[in-house]
């Protein structure tokens, strides 16, 4: 008997830390697409390139969607968009709202993640502002146990 | 007591041997099958995509919500729908009499399948008239797959133009 409640005992300690662990896991990949997605607020907001080339994986083939375009590959986006924005917006303000982060595959190593989002900005050449909300998808892949994105599409219309 | 001793330790072996089989090994497992471009098209994730845009454009109504996961997230034209009734019984058929008349013409398709999981990403023209407006625009579309027990399902689509 003595046996048998040891024996119990050690398997449910057993479960518990693999469900422990597991929810620490897919924590901690959570934790890391958040992170990734503030910090391409970031650099979108400051003309900041880094964010980009540190997350996004650049492959033959990748495709970033915004605004009714695509850009063709990473220096695609990070030359023509991201970095000559910051001398032609006076200001930009983006922000993602309820963000949601769906892990895929047997291994997890695919994530889709999905928001609102709100832009601000204004032109400098002619003063004009704009408000716009909309949505955006994010899609990674976990590549040697790094989460990265190969994937985007923004698309968003003016405030009502 | 050296009986209990040995017993425990041959409950907690096999619980941590367990553990590493289970959640251990799929991580150490980078069982990548990605094909690109056209041969994306030619797989079963690929086929479904191309077939739902078919059922679209000719107004099968069924067909088209057959491909899709009953759960689907679906982004257009500034507002969501949040399941595959959602979008069959409302703005699936304002689509499909959007582009019953208008001619469509696909600048770009790729898809990309690694394992159970799929996306696809696409480009087209759509021109003509609709309403006695002309149209002449480019669509772009963003589509996750997932693969489960009826075959591939879409999970989300993002359409933007």
């Amino acid at each position: 008997m003595y046996k048998f409640i040891t024996a119990i005992l050690v398997l449910i300690m057993s479960f518990s830390s693999i469900a422990h662990d597991e929810k620490d896991h897919s924590n901690k990949d959570r934790e890391a697409i958040i992170d990734i997605i503030s910090s391409i607020k970031y650099g979108w907001e400051n003309g900041d390139s880094l964010p980009f080339r540190r997350s996004f994986l650049d492959f033959d083939g990748a495709r970033y969607i915004e605004g009714g375009g695509q850009n063709r590959g990473l220096d695609s986006l990070v030359n023509h968009h991201v970095v000559p924005e910051k001398d032609a917006l006076a200001y930009l303000k983006l922000d993602f709202s309820e963000v949601e982060i769906h892990f895929e595959g047997e291994d997890k190593s695919f994530a889709w993640a999905i928001a609102d989002t709100s832009v601000k900005g204004k032109v400098n050449k002619n003063g004009r502002t704009f408000d716009k909300t909309g949505f955006q998808t994010f899609l990674f892949r976990k590549i040697d146990d790094m989460w990265k994105v190969v994937h985007t599409h923004s698309s968003s219309r003016n405030k009502k | 007591m050296k009986r209990i001793i040995i017993h425990i330790f041959m409950v907690v072996f096999a619980a941590i041997f367990s553990f590493n089989a289970a959640y251990a090994q799929p991580n150490s497992e980078k069982s990548v099958d990605m094909h690109f471009e056209s041969e994306g098209l030619k797989t079963d994730a690929g086929k479904v995509v191309i077939e739902f845009h078919q059922a679209i454009q000719q107004g099968q109504k069924d067909k088209a919500r057959g491909f899709l996961d009953d759960n689907v997230i679906i982004y257009e034209g500034g507002r969501v729908e949040r399941s595959a009734d959602d979008y069959a019984n409302h703005h699936m058929y304002a689509d499909m009499e959007y582009l019953a008349d208008l001619d469509i013409e696909i600048l770009e398709h790729s898809v990309r399948v690694l394992g159970s999981t799929a996306y696809s990403m696409s480009r087209t023209r759509l021109t003509g008239q609709y309403k006695g407006k002309a149209v002449n625009s480019e669509g772009m579309e963003s589509m996750v797959l997932l693969k489960k027990e009826g075959g591939w399902k879409i999970s989300h689509i993002h359409w933007s133009h």
